[in-house]
Protein backbone atom coordinates (compact mmCIF):
# COMPACT_ATOMS: atom_id res chain seq x y z
CA UNK A 1 0.00 0.00 0.00
CA UNK A 2 2.85 2.32 0.86
CA UNK A 3 4.48 1.47 -2.44
CA UNK A 4 1.37 2.33 -4.45
CA UNK A 5 1.15 5.65 -2.65
CA UNK A 6 4.80 6.32 -3.47
CA UNK A 7 4.33 5.61 -7.15
CA UNK A 8 1.15 7.61 -7.35
CA UNK A 9 2.83 10.55 -5.65
CA UNK A 10 6.01 10.31 -7.69
CA UNK A 11 5.46 13.50 -9.71
CA UNK A 12 4.60 15.33 -6.53
CA UNK A 13 7.76 14.03 -4.84
CA UNK A 14 9.81 15.19 -7.82
CA UNK A 15 8.25 18.60 -7.53
CA UNK A 16 8.91 18.67 -3.78
CA UNK A 17 12.53 17.66 -4.39
CA UNK A 18 13.09 20.42 -6.93
CA UNK A 19 11.27 22.89 -4.70
CA UNK A 20 13.50 21.88 -1.78
CA UNK A 21 16.60 22.43 -3.87
CA UNK A 22 15.31 25.85 -4.88
CA UNK A 23 14.14 26.94 -1.44
CA UNK A 24 17.25 25.69 0.35
CA UNK A 25 19.26 27.97 -1.93
CA UNK A 26 22.74 28.24 -0.46
CA UNK A 27 22.72 24.73 0.99
CA UNK A 28 21.80 23.20 -2.36
CA UNK A 29 24.33 25.28 -4.24
CA UNK A 30 27.09 24.25 -1.87
CA UNK A 31 26.16 20.58 -2.33
CA UNK A 32 26.08 20.98 -6.08
CA UNK A 33 29.50 22.64 -5.98
CA UNK A 34 30.93 19.88 -3.82
CA UNK A 35 29.66 17.31 -6.29
CA UNK A 36 30.93 19.38 -9.21
CA UNK A 37 34.44 19.89 -7.91
CA UNK A 38 34.91 16.29 -6.88
CA UNK A 39 33.59 15.04 -10.19
CA UNK A 40 35.88 17.37 -12.14
CA UNK A 41 38.77 16.01 -10.12
CA UNK A 42 37.76 12.42 -10.69
CA UNK A 43 37.15 13.06 -14.38
CA UNK A 44 40.45 14.77 -15.11
CA UNK A 45 42.59 12.37 -13.14
CA UNK A 46 40.63 9.39 -14.38
CA UNK A 47 40.97 10.40 -18.03
CA UNK A 48 44.69 11.01 -17.63
CA UNK A 49 45.15 7.69 -15.87
CA UNK A 50 43.21 5.78 -18.51
CA UNK A 51 45.27 7.28 -21.28
CA UNK A 52 48.53 6.61 -19.52
CA UNK A 53 47.36 3.06 -19.02
CA UNK A 54 46.61 2.79 -22.74
CA UNK A 55 50.07 4.10 -23.53
CA UNK A 56 51.82 1.66 -21.25
CA UNK A 57 49.97 -1.18 -22.92
CA UNK A 58 50.90 0.16 -26.35
CA UNK A 59 54.52 0.35 -25.35
CA UNK A 60 54.46 -3.16 -24.00
CA UNK A 61 52.76 -4.44 -27.12
CA UNK A 62 55.61 -3.01 -29.20
CA UNK A 63 58.12 -4.99 -27.19
CA UNK A 64 58.98 -8.16 -29.09
CA UNK A 65 61.52 -10.93 -29.07
CA UNK A 66 63.81 -11.06 -32.09
CA UNK A 67 64.92 -14.60 -32.89
CA UNK A 68 67.75 -15.19 -35.40
CA UNK A 69 68.03 -18.69 -36.81
CA UNK A 70 71.30 -20.36 -37.87
CA UNK A 71 72.62 -19.01 -41.19
CA UNK A 72 73.08 -22.42 -42.67
CA UNK A 73 69.42 -23.24 -42.18
CA UNK A 74 67.33 -22.93 -45.33
CA UNK A 75 64.11 -20.87 -45.23
CA UNK A 76 62.10 -24.02 -45.47
CA UNK A 77 63.87 -25.74 -42.57
CA UNK A 78 63.73 -22.57 -40.49
CA UNK A 79 60.03 -22.23 -41.02
CA UNK A 80 59.50 -25.66 -39.53
CA UNK A 81 60.52 -24.21 -36.17
CA UNK A 82 57.58 -21.80 -36.10
CA UNK A 83 55.33 -24.40 -34.48
CA UNK A 84 57.91 -24.98 -31.72
CA UNK A 85 57.88 -21.32 -30.82
CA UNK A 86 54.14 -20.92 -31.11
CA UNK A 87 53.43 -23.69 -28.66
CA UNK A 88 55.35 -21.94 -25.86
CA UNK A 89 53.07 -20.60 -23.13
CA UNK A 90 52.46 -16.85 -23.29
CA UNK A 91 53.30 -16.42 -26.97
CA UNK A 92 50.78 -14.28 -28.80
CA UNK A 93 52.00 -14.13 -32.36
CA UNK A 94 54.99 -15.38 -34.33
CA UNK A 95 55.94 -13.72 -37.59
CA UNK A 96 58.41 -15.41 -39.90
CA UNK A 97 60.92 -13.38 -41.78
CA UNK A 98 62.85 -15.20 -44.54
CA UNK A 99 66.52 -14.69 -45.40
CA UNK A 100 65.55 -12.32 -48.23
CA UNK A 101 63.20 -10.38 -45.99
CA UNK A 102 66.02 -9.93 -43.52
CA UNK A 103 68.36 -8.67 -46.19
CA UNK A 104 65.74 -6.26 -47.52
CA UNK A 105 65.24 -4.89 -44.02
CA UNK A 106 68.99 -4.42 -43.66
CA UNK A 107 69.30 -2.69 -47.00
CA UNK A 108 66.42 -0.39 -46.27
CA UNK A 109 67.97 0.71 -43.03
CA UNK A 110 71.23 1.78 -44.74
CA UNK A 111 72.21 4.96 -46.52
CA UNK A 112 72.90 4.98 -50.24
CA UNK A 113 76.49 3.70 -50.03
CA UNK A 114 75.53 0.96 -47.64
CA UNK A 115 72.61 -0.01 -49.80
CA UNK A 116 74.93 -0.54 -52.75
CA UNK A 117 77.32 -2.52 -50.62
CA UNK A 118 74.72 -4.86 -49.20
CA UNK A 119 73.02 -5.24 -52.58
CA UNK A 120 76.05 -7.29 -53.59
CA UNK A 121 75.16 -9.89 -50.99
CA UNK A 122 71.94 -10.70 -52.81
CA UNK A 123 73.39 -13.75 -54.55
CA UNK A 124 75.10 -15.17 -51.51
CA UNK A 125 72.94 -14.13 -48.56
CA UNK A 126 74.90 -14.45 -45.32
CA UNK A 127 71.90 -13.70 -43.11
CA UNK A 128 69.78 -16.30 -41.47
CA UNK A 129 65.99 -16.33 -41.33
CA UNK A 130 64.34 -14.76 -38.29
CA UNK A 131 61.22 -14.64 -36.19
CA UNK A 132 59.52 -11.75 -34.49
CA UNK A 133 57.71 -13.08 -31.43
CA UNK A 134 54.98 -11.09 -29.71
CA UNK A 135 54.01 -12.09 -26.21
CA UNK A 136 50.82 -11.73 -24.22
CA UNK A 137 52.45 -10.24 -21.19
CA UNK A 138 55.59 -8.14 -21.39
CA UNK A 139 56.67 -9.51 -18.03
CA UNK A 140 57.28 -12.89 -19.68
CA UNK A 141 59.67 -11.54 -22.33
CA UNK A 142 62.78 -12.87 -20.61
CA UNK A 143 61.46 -16.32 -19.69
CA UNK A 144 60.08 -16.91 -23.16
CA UNK A 145 63.34 -15.72 -24.71
CA UNK A 146 65.17 -18.24 -22.53
CA UNK A 147 62.91 -21.04 -23.71
CA UNK A 148 63.43 -20.07 -27.33
CA UNK A 149 67.20 -20.17 -26.83
CA UNK A 150 66.87 -23.85 -26.01
CA UNK A 151 65.25 -24.65 -29.36
CA UNK A 152 67.61 -26.28 -31.90
CA UNK A 153 69.07 -24.16 -34.69
CA UNK A 154 68.34 -20.90 -32.90
CA UNK A 155 71.37 -18.68 -33.27
CA UNK A 156 70.53 -15.60 -31.30
CA UNK A 157 67.60 -14.36 -29.21
CA UNK A 158 67.15 -10.71 -28.35
CA UNK A 159 64.50 -9.66 -25.83
CA UNK A 160 65.89 -6.18 -25.29
CA UNK A 161 67.96 -7.10 -22.26
CA UNK A 162 67.80 -5.48 -18.84
CA UNK A 163 66.74 -2.05 -20.10
CA UNK A 164 63.56 -3.57 -21.47
CA UNK A 165 62.74 -5.50 -18.33
CA UNK A 166 63.22 -2.40 -16.19
CA UNK A 167 60.99 -0.48 -18.59
CA UNK A 168 58.35 -3.17 -18.23
CA UNK A 169 58.45 -3.05 -14.46
CA UNK A 170 58.32 0.76 -14.53
CA UNK A 171 55.25 0.70 -16.74
CA UNK A 172 53.66 -1.79 -14.41
CA UNK A 173 54.32 0.43 -11.40
CA UNK A 174 52.85 3.43 -13.23
CA UNK A 175 49.71 1.47 -14.02
CA UNK A 176 49.18 0.04 -10.57
CA UNK A 177 50.02 3.31 -8.87
CA UNK A 178 47.58 5.13 -11.16
CA UNK A 179 44.80 2.67 -10.47
CA UNK A 180 45.29 2.87 -6.71
CA UNK A 181 45.47 6.65 -6.86
CA UNK A 182 42.28 6.99 -8.89
CA UNK A 183 40.51 4.45 -6.71
CA UNK A 184 41.47 6.20 -3.49
CA UNK A 185 40.62 9.60 -4.89
CA UNK A 186 37.22 8.38 -6.02
CA UNK A 187 36.42 6.96 -2.60
CA UNK A 188 37.50 10.16 -0.85
CA UNK A 189 35.53 12.28 -3.28
CA UNK A 190 32.42 10.18 -2.90
CA UNK A 191 32.65 10.32 0.87
CA UNK A 192 32.94 14.08 0.56
CA UNK A 193 29.77 14.29 -1.49
CA UNK A 194 27.91 11.94 0.83
CA UNK A 195 29.02 14.03 3.78
CA UNK A 196 27.86 17.29 2.24
CA UNK A 197 24.48 15.79 1.56
CA UNK A 198 24.37 14.46 5.08
CA UNK A 199 24.98 17.98 6.37
CA UNK A 200 22.14 19.43 4.33
CA UNK A 201 19.80 16.75 5.60
CA UNK A 202 20.91 16.97 9.20
CA UNK A 203 20.10 20.66 9.03
CA UNK A 204 16.57 19.58 8.26
CA UNK A 205 16.14 17.21 11.15
CA UNK A 206 13.25 19.31 12.47
CA UNK A 207 11.61 19.16 9.09
CA UNK A 208 11.70 15.39 9.21
CA UNK A 209 10.39 15.26 12.77
CA UNK A 210 7.51 17.53 11.73
CA UNK A 211 6.65 15.29 8.83
CA UNK A 212 6.60 12.36 11.19
CA UNK A 213 4.45 14.29 13.62
CA UNK A 214 1.67 14.73 11.09
CA UNK A 215 1.81 11.08 10.12
CA UNK A 216 3.92 10.92 6.98
CA UNK A 217 5.08 7.39 6.31
CA UNK A 218 8.80 6.68 6.17
CA UNK A 219 8.89 6.33 2.41
CA UNK A 220 6.85 9.48 1.96
CA UNK A 221 9.53 11.35 3.88
CA UNK A 222 12.47 9.56 2.34
CA UNK A 223 11.59 9.70 -1.33
CA UNK A 224 11.82 13.48 -1.87
CA UNK A 225 15.19 13.51 -0.11
CA UNK A 226 16.45 10.67 -2.28
CA UNK A 227 15.25 12.41 -5.42
CA UNK A 228 16.84 15.60 -4.18
CA UNK A 229 20.12 13.73 -3.83
CA UNK A 230 19.81 12.39 -7.36
CA UNK A 231 18.99 15.81 -8.81
CA UNK A 232 21.89 17.42 -6.98
CA UNK A 233 24.15 14.70 -8.36
CA UNK A 234 22.91 15.27 -11.90
CA UNK A 235 23.13 19.06 -11.62
CA UNK A 236 26.62 18.70 -10.20
CA UNK A 237 27.77 16.52 -13.07
CA UNK A 238 26.76 18.92 -15.87
CA UNK A 239 29.80 21.17 -15.66
CA UNK A 240 32.31 18.31 -15.31
CA UNK A 241 30.80 16.75 -18.43
CA UNK A 242 31.10 20.01 -20.36
CA UNK A 243 34.70 20.34 -19.20
CA UNK A 244 35.49 16.79 -20.29
CA UNK A 245 33.74 17.25 -23.61
CA UNK A 246 35.56 20.38 -24.70
CA UNK A 247 38.74 19.78 -22.73
CA UNK A 248 39.35 16.29 -24.03
CA UNK A 249 38.51 17.20 -27.59
CA UNK A 250 40.90 20.13 -27.38
CA UNK A 251 43.74 18.12 -25.90
CA UNK A 252 43.15 15.34 -28.41
CA UNK A 253 43.21 17.69 -31.38
CA UNK A 254 46.28 19.56 -30.25
CA UNK A 255 48.20 16.41 -29.41
CA UNK A 256 47.38 14.79 -32.76
CA UNK A 257 50.59 15.66 -34.58
CA UNK A 258 52.85 15.83 -31.56
CA UNK A 259 52.79 12.38 -30.06
CA UNK A 260 54.29 9.27 -31.65
CA UNK A 261 51.78 6.65 -32.75
CA UNK A 262 52.51 4.53 -29.73
CA UNK A 263 51.46 7.33 -27.39
CA UNK A 264 48.26 8.55 -29.04
CA UNK A 265 45.27 9.39 -26.86
CA UNK A 266 42.07 7.42 -26.94
CA UNK A 267 39.60 8.45 -29.61
CA UNK A 268 37.31 11.10 -28.09
CA UNK A 269 34.16 9.21 -29.05
CA UNK A 270 32.62 7.15 -27.57
CA UNK A 271 35.17 7.70 -24.79
CA UNK A 272 33.68 11.07 -23.78
CA UNK A 273 30.17 9.65 -23.63
CA UNK A 274 31.35 6.74 -21.53
CA UNK A 275 33.02 9.16 -19.11
CA UNK A 276 29.91 11.34 -19.00
CA UNK A 277 27.77 8.33 -18.21
CA UNK A 278 30.08 7.36 -15.38
CA UNK A 279 30.06 10.91 -14.01
CA UNK A 280 26.25 11.20 -14.01
CA UNK A 281 26.03 7.74 -12.51
CA UNK A 282 28.55 8.53 -9.79
CA UNK A 283 26.95 11.89 -8.99
CA UNK A 284 23.37 10.70 -8.80
CA UNK A 285 24.27 7.36 -7.25
CA UNK A 286 26.20 8.97 -4.45
CA UNK A 287 23.48 11.61 -4.04
CA UNK A 288 20.88 8.89 -3.71
CA UNK A 289 22.99 6.80 -1.38
CA UNK A 290 24.05 9.78 0.74
CA UNK A 291 20.50 10.97 1.31
CA UNK A 292 19.14 7.49 1.89
CA UNK A 293 21.67 6.82 4.63
CA UNK A 294 21.33 10.25 6.23
CA UNK A 295 17.54 10.21 6.32
CA UNK A 296 17.47 6.71 7.71
CA UNK A 297 19.03 7.95 10.90
CA UNK A 298 16.06 10.20 11.60
CA UNK A 299 13.37 7.71 10.74
CA UNK A 300 13.77 5.42 13.71
CA UNK A 301 10.75 5.18 15.96
CA UNK B 1 -10.79 7.97 24.01
CA UNK B 2 -7.59 7.96 26.09
CA UNK B 3 -7.00 5.34 28.69
CA UNK B 4 -3.93 4.58 30.79
CA UNK B 5 -3.79 1.48 32.95
CA UNK B 6 -1.01 1.38 35.52
CA UNK B 7 1.47 2.90 33.12
CA UNK B 8 5.10 3.32 34.11
CA UNK B 9 7.80 4.92 32.03
CA UNK B 10 11.43 4.57 33.01
CA UNK B 11 13.93 6.27 30.69
CA UNK B 12 17.19 4.58 29.77
CA UNK B 13 18.90 6.94 32.19
CA UNK B 14 16.94 5.34 35.03
CA UNK B 15 14.63 8.33 35.54
CA UNK B 16 11.11 7.20 36.33
CA UNK B 17 9.11 9.93 34.59
CA UNK B 18 5.67 8.32 34.81
CA UNK B 19 4.92 6.10 37.75
CA UNK B 20 2.02 3.66 37.76
CA UNK B 21 -0.43 6.13 36.27
CA UNK B 22 -4.05 5.33 35.47
CA UNK B 23 -6.45 7.76 33.87
CA UNK B 24 -9.50 7.72 31.63
CA UNK B 25 -10.45 10.57 29.29
CA UNK B 26 -13.69 10.30 27.35
CA UNK B 27 -14.46 11.49 23.82
CA UNK B 28 -15.02 15.21 23.42
CA UNK B 29 -13.47 16.08 26.77
CA UNK B 30 -11.30 19.14 27.32
CA UNK B 31 -8.57 18.45 29.86
CA UNK B 32 -5.76 20.53 31.31
CA UNK B 33 -2.62 18.82 32.49
CA UNK B 34 -0.59 20.81 35.00
CA UNK B 35 2.29 20.21 37.35
CA UNK B 36 5.75 21.43 38.31
CA UNK B 37 8.63 21.21 35.89
CA UNK B 38 10.07 17.75 35.54
CA UNK B 39 6.86 16.17 36.82
CA UNK B 40 6.45 14.01 33.73
CA UNK B 41 3.78 15.92 31.81
CA UNK B 42 5.58 15.83 28.48
CA UNK B 43 6.45 12.18 29.00
CA UNK B 44 2.79 11.42 29.68
CA UNK B 45 1.90 13.09 26.38
CA UNK B 46 4.70 11.41 24.44
CA UNK B 47 3.31 8.06 25.54
CA UNK B 48 0.01 8.99 23.91
CA UNK B 49 1.40 9.63 20.42
CA UNK B 50 4.06 6.94 20.74
CA UNK B 51 7.10 9.15 20.76
CA UNK B 52 7.99 7.05 23.79
CA UNK B 53 6.97 3.50 24.65
CA UNK B 54 5.61 2.66 28.08
CA UNK B 55 7.90 0.46 30.17
CA UNK B 56 4.87 -1.32 31.60
CA UNK B 57 1.11 -0.90 31.62
CA UNK B 58 -1.33 -0.24 28.85
CA UNK B 59 -1.88 2.93 26.83
CA UNK B 60 -5.01 3.06 24.70
CA UNK B 61 -5.63 5.98 22.37
CA UNK B 62 -8.51 6.19 19.89
CA UNK B 63 -9.22 2.52 20.44
CA UNK B 64 -5.67 1.36 19.75
CA UNK B 65 -3.23 -0.24 22.14
CA UNK B 66 -0.36 2.12 21.50
CA UNK B 67 2.47 -0.12 22.64
CA UNK B 68 1.32 -2.85 20.25
CA UNK B 69 1.58 -0.67 17.15
CA UNK B 70 4.44 -1.75 14.90
CA UNK B 71 7.10 0.88 14.19
CA UNK B 72 6.14 0.89 10.54
CA UNK B 73 2.50 1.63 11.39
CA UNK B 74 3.23 4.53 13.72
CA UNK B 75 2.77 7.17 10.98
CA UNK B 76 -0.70 5.84 10.23
CA UNK B 77 -1.58 5.88 13.92
CA UNK B 78 -0.39 9.48 14.21
CA UNK B 79 -3.00 10.54 11.69
CA UNK B 80 -5.59 10.10 14.44
CA UNK B 81 -3.84 12.60 16.65
CA UNK B 82 -3.18 16.31 16.22
CA UNK B 83 -0.11 17.59 18.03
CA UNK B 84 0.77 21.17 18.92
CA UNK B 85 4.00 22.29 20.59
CA UNK B 86 5.26 25.34 22.39
CA UNK B 87 7.68 26.11 19.57
CA UNK B 88 5.10 25.78 16.75
CA UNK B 89 7.31 23.51 14.60
CA UNK B 90 6.18 24.79 11.24
CA UNK B 91 8.04 23.92 8.06
CA UNK B 92 9.92 27.19 7.46
CA UNK B 93 10.22 26.75 3.71
CA UNK B 94 6.52 26.14 3.17
CA UNK B 95 3.74 28.71 3.10
CA UNK B 96 0.92 28.70 5.63
CA UNK B 97 -1.31 26.96 3.14
CA UNK B 98 1.34 24.33 2.35
CA UNK B 99 2.04 23.75 6.03
CA UNK B 100 -1.60 23.04 6.75
CA UNK B 101 -2.07 21.08 3.53
CA UNK B 102 0.90 18.89 4.38
CA UNK B 103 -1.11 16.89 6.91
CA UNK B 104 -3.59 16.03 4.18
CA UNK B 105 -1.04 15.40 1.47
CA UNK B 106 0.64 12.62 3.39
CA UNK B 107 -2.71 10.84 3.62
CA UNK B 108 -3.26 11.00 -0.16
CA UNK B 109 -6.23 13.34 0.03
CA UNK B 110 -7.43 14.52 -3.41
CA UNK B 111 -6.23 17.97 -4.31
CA UNK B 112 -9.64 19.65 -4.52
CA UNK B 113 -10.52 18.34 -1.11
CA UNK B 114 -7.22 19.55 0.30
CA UNK B 115 -7.95 23.05 -0.93
CA UNK B 116 -11.45 23.04 0.52
CA UNK B 117 -10.44 21.64 3.89
CA UNK B 118 -7.43 23.92 4.29
CA UNK B 119 -9.55 26.99 3.47
CA UNK B 120 -12.16 25.97 5.97
CA UNK B 121 -9.61 25.31 8.70
CA UNK B 122 -7.72 28.54 8.08
CA UNK B 123 -11.04 30.32 8.40
CA UNK B 124 -11.70 28.57 11.69
CA UNK B 125 -8.36 29.73 13.13
CA UNK B 126 -8.80 33.20 11.61
CA UNK B 127 -5.92 33.18 9.12
CA UNK B 128 -7.69 33.00 5.77
CA UNK B 129 -5.82 36.10 4.57
CA UNK B 130 -2.35 34.69 5.46
CA UNK B 131 -2.49 31.58 3.32
CA UNK B 132 0.48 32.56 1.16
CA UNK B 133 2.69 33.96 3.90
CA UNK B 134 5.74 32.09 5.15
CA UNK B 135 5.99 31.29 8.89
CA UNK B 136 8.74 33.85 9.54
CA UNK B 137 6.39 36.57 8.32
CA UNK B 138 3.88 35.83 11.09
CA UNK B 139 3.64 36.73 14.77
CA UNK B 140 4.00 34.02 17.41
CA UNK B 141 0.26 33.83 17.98
CA UNK B 142 -0.38 33.53 14.26
CA UNK B 143 2.24 30.81 13.91
CA UNK B 144 0.61 28.87 16.70
CA UNK B 145 -2.73 29.22 14.90
CA UNK B 146 -1.14 27.71 11.81
CA UNK B 147 0.21 24.86 13.91
CA UNK B 148 -3.25 24.29 15.36
CA UNK B 149 -4.80 24.41 11.90
CA UNK B 150 -2.30 21.82 10.73
CA UNK B 151 -3.10 19.62 13.71
CA UNK B 152 -6.86 19.67 13.22
CA UNK B 153 -7.23 19.86 9.44
CA UNK B 154 -7.70 16.13 9.03
CA UNK B 155 -10.23 16.04 11.84
CA UNK B 156 -8.27 13.97 14.37
CA UNK B 157 -10.06 12.34 17.24
CA UNK B 158 -7.57 13.70 19.73
CA UNK B 159 -5.69 17.00 19.87
CA UNK B 160 -2.70 17.18 22.17
CA UNK B 161 -1.02 20.48 23.01
CA UNK B 162 2.20 20.62 25.05
CA UNK B 163 2.40 24.14 26.51
CA UNK B 164 0.88 25.77 23.42
CA UNK B 165 0.99 29.19 25.05
CA UNK B 166 4.47 28.88 26.54
CA UNK B 167 6.01 31.30 24.03
CA UNK B 168 3.12 33.75 23.87
CA UNK B 169 2.12 36.84 25.82
CA UNK B 170 -0.93 36.55 28.13
CA UNK B 171 -3.34 38.18 25.72
CA UNK B 172 -2.39 35.97 22.79
CA UNK B 173 -2.43 32.97 25.10
CA UNK B 174 -6.04 33.61 25.92
CA UNK B 175 -6.89 33.85 22.24
CA UNK B 176 -5.21 30.51 21.59
CA UNK B 177 -7.01 28.82 24.50
CA UNK B 178 -10.31 30.21 23.28
CA UNK B 179 -9.54 28.87 19.82
CA UNK B 180 -8.92 25.43 21.31
CA UNK B 181 -12.23 25.65 23.15
CA UNK B 182 -14.00 26.57 19.94
CA UNK B 183 -12.42 23.54 18.22
CA UNK B 184 -13.54 21.36 21.11
CA UNK B 185 -17.09 22.64 20.73
CA UNK B 186 -17.30 22.74 16.93
CA UNK B 187 -15.48 19.49 16.07
CA UNK B 188 -16.04 17.61 19.34
CA UNK B 189 -12.34 16.81 19.37
CA UNK B 190 -10.91 15.41 22.57
CA UNK B 191 -8.37 17.99 23.69
CA UNK B 192 -5.46 17.72 26.12
CA UNK B 193 -3.60 20.88 27.02
CA UNK B 194 -0.42 20.86 29.09
CA UNK B 195 0.17 24.25 30.62
CA UNK B 196 2.07 26.18 33.25
CA UNK B 197 -0.32 29.07 33.04
CA UNK B 198 -2.26 29.18 36.32
CA UNK B 199 -4.50 32.03 35.20
CA UNK B 200 -5.76 30.09 32.25
CA UNK B 201 -6.58 27.04 34.33
CA UNK B 202 -8.35 29.20 36.90
CA UNK B 203 -10.28 31.15 34.29
CA UNK B 204 -11.50 28.36 32.04
CA UNK B 205 -12.79 25.85 34.46
CA UNK B 206 -12.30 22.45 32.89
CA UNK B 207 -11.19 19.04 34.04
CA UNK B 208 -7.66 19.48 35.36
CA UNK B 209 -5.13 16.74 36.01
CA UNK B 210 -2.25 17.63 38.31
CA UNK B 211 0.85 15.52 37.83
CA UNK B 212 3.64 15.44 40.40
CA UNK B 213 6.62 13.11 40.40
CA UNK B 214 5.11 11.02 37.64
CA UNK B 215 1.86 10.41 39.51
CA UNK B 216 -1.58 11.96 39.21
CA UNK B 217 -1.87 13.97 42.37
CA UNK B 218 -5.36 15.33 41.76
CA UNK B 219 -7.92 15.03 39.00
CA UNK B 220 -10.67 17.62 39.35
CA UNK B 221 -13.58 17.57 37.04
CA UNK B 222 -14.37 21.23 37.39
CA UNK B 223 -11.01 22.85 37.02
CA UNK B 224 -8.78 25.23 38.85
CA UNK B 225 -5.91 24.45 41.15
CA UNK B 226 -6.72 22.62 44.31
CA UNK B 227 -5.42 24.08 47.52
CA UNK B 228 -1.99 22.82 48.28
CA UNK B 229 -0.83 22.64 44.70
CA UNK B 230 1.34 25.71 44.37
N1 LIG C 1 14.46 11.50 26.63
C1 LIG C 1 14.67 11.46 27.98
N2 LIG C 1 15.64 10.67 28.47
C2 LIG C 1 15.87 10.60 29.80
N3 LIG C 1 15.16 11.28 30.71
C3 LIG C 1 14.18 12.09 30.29
C4 LIG C 1 13.89 12.22 28.89
N4 LIG C 1 12.86 13.10 28.77
C5 LIG C 1 12.54 13.49 30.00
N5 LIG C 1 13.32 12.90 30.94
C6 LIG C 1 13.22 13.06 32.40
O1 LIG C 1 11.95 12.66 32.80
C7 LIG C 1 11.42 13.54 33.77
C8 LIG C 1 10.10 14.11 33.30
O2 LIG C 1 10.34 14.96 32.18
P1 LIG C 1 9.16 15.67 31.39
O3 LIG C 1 9.76 16.30 30.20
O4 LIG C 1 8.09 14.70 31.17
O5 LIG C 1 8.72 16.77 32.44
P2 LIG C 1 7.66 17.94 32.23
O6 LIG C 1 6.63 17.74 33.28
O7 LIG C 1 7.19 18.01 30.85
O8 LIG C 1 8.53 19.21 32.58
P3 LIG C 1 8.38 20.69 31.99
O9 LIG C 1 7.21 21.30 32.67
O10 LIG C 1 9.65 21.34 32.38
O11 LIG C 1 8.20 20.57 30.52
C9 LIG C 1 12.48 14.60 34.02
O12 LIG C 1 13.21 14.23 35.19
C10 LIG C 1 13.36 14.50 32.80
O13 LIG C 1 14.69 14.81 33.14
MG1 LIG D 1 7.36 19.42 29.16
Amino acid sequence: MELISCIKNFPKHCKTALQNIWRNGVMSISSIFAVMITLVLIAVIGVVAINIQDMTYNIEDSLTIYVKMDRELSDKKAQEKQADIEKLAGVKKVTFSSKDDELNKLIESQNEDGQKLFETYRKNNPLGAAYVVEVNNAKDLETIAEQIRNIDNVNEVNAGGSSTSSLVSTLETVRNGGAIFVGALTIIALLMIANTIKLTITSRQTEISIMRMVGASNWYIRLPYMLEGIFIGILGSIIPIIIIYFGYNFVYESSAGLLPAMLTLRDPFPFIWQCSGILVGLGSGVGLFGSFVSVRKFLKF
Amino acid sequence: MIKLEEVTKVYKTGVCAVNNMSVDIGPGEFVYVIGPTGAGKSTFIKLLYREEKATSGKVIVAGKDVSKIKDRKVPYFRRNIGIVFQNFRLLPKKTVFENVAFTLEVTDTPRSEIRRKVRKTLELVGLEDKANAFPHQLSGGQQQRVAIARAIVNNPKVLIADEPTGNLDPETSIEIIELLETINEVNHTTILVVTHDKEIVQKYKKRTILIEDGCIKTDTSMGGYLHGAH
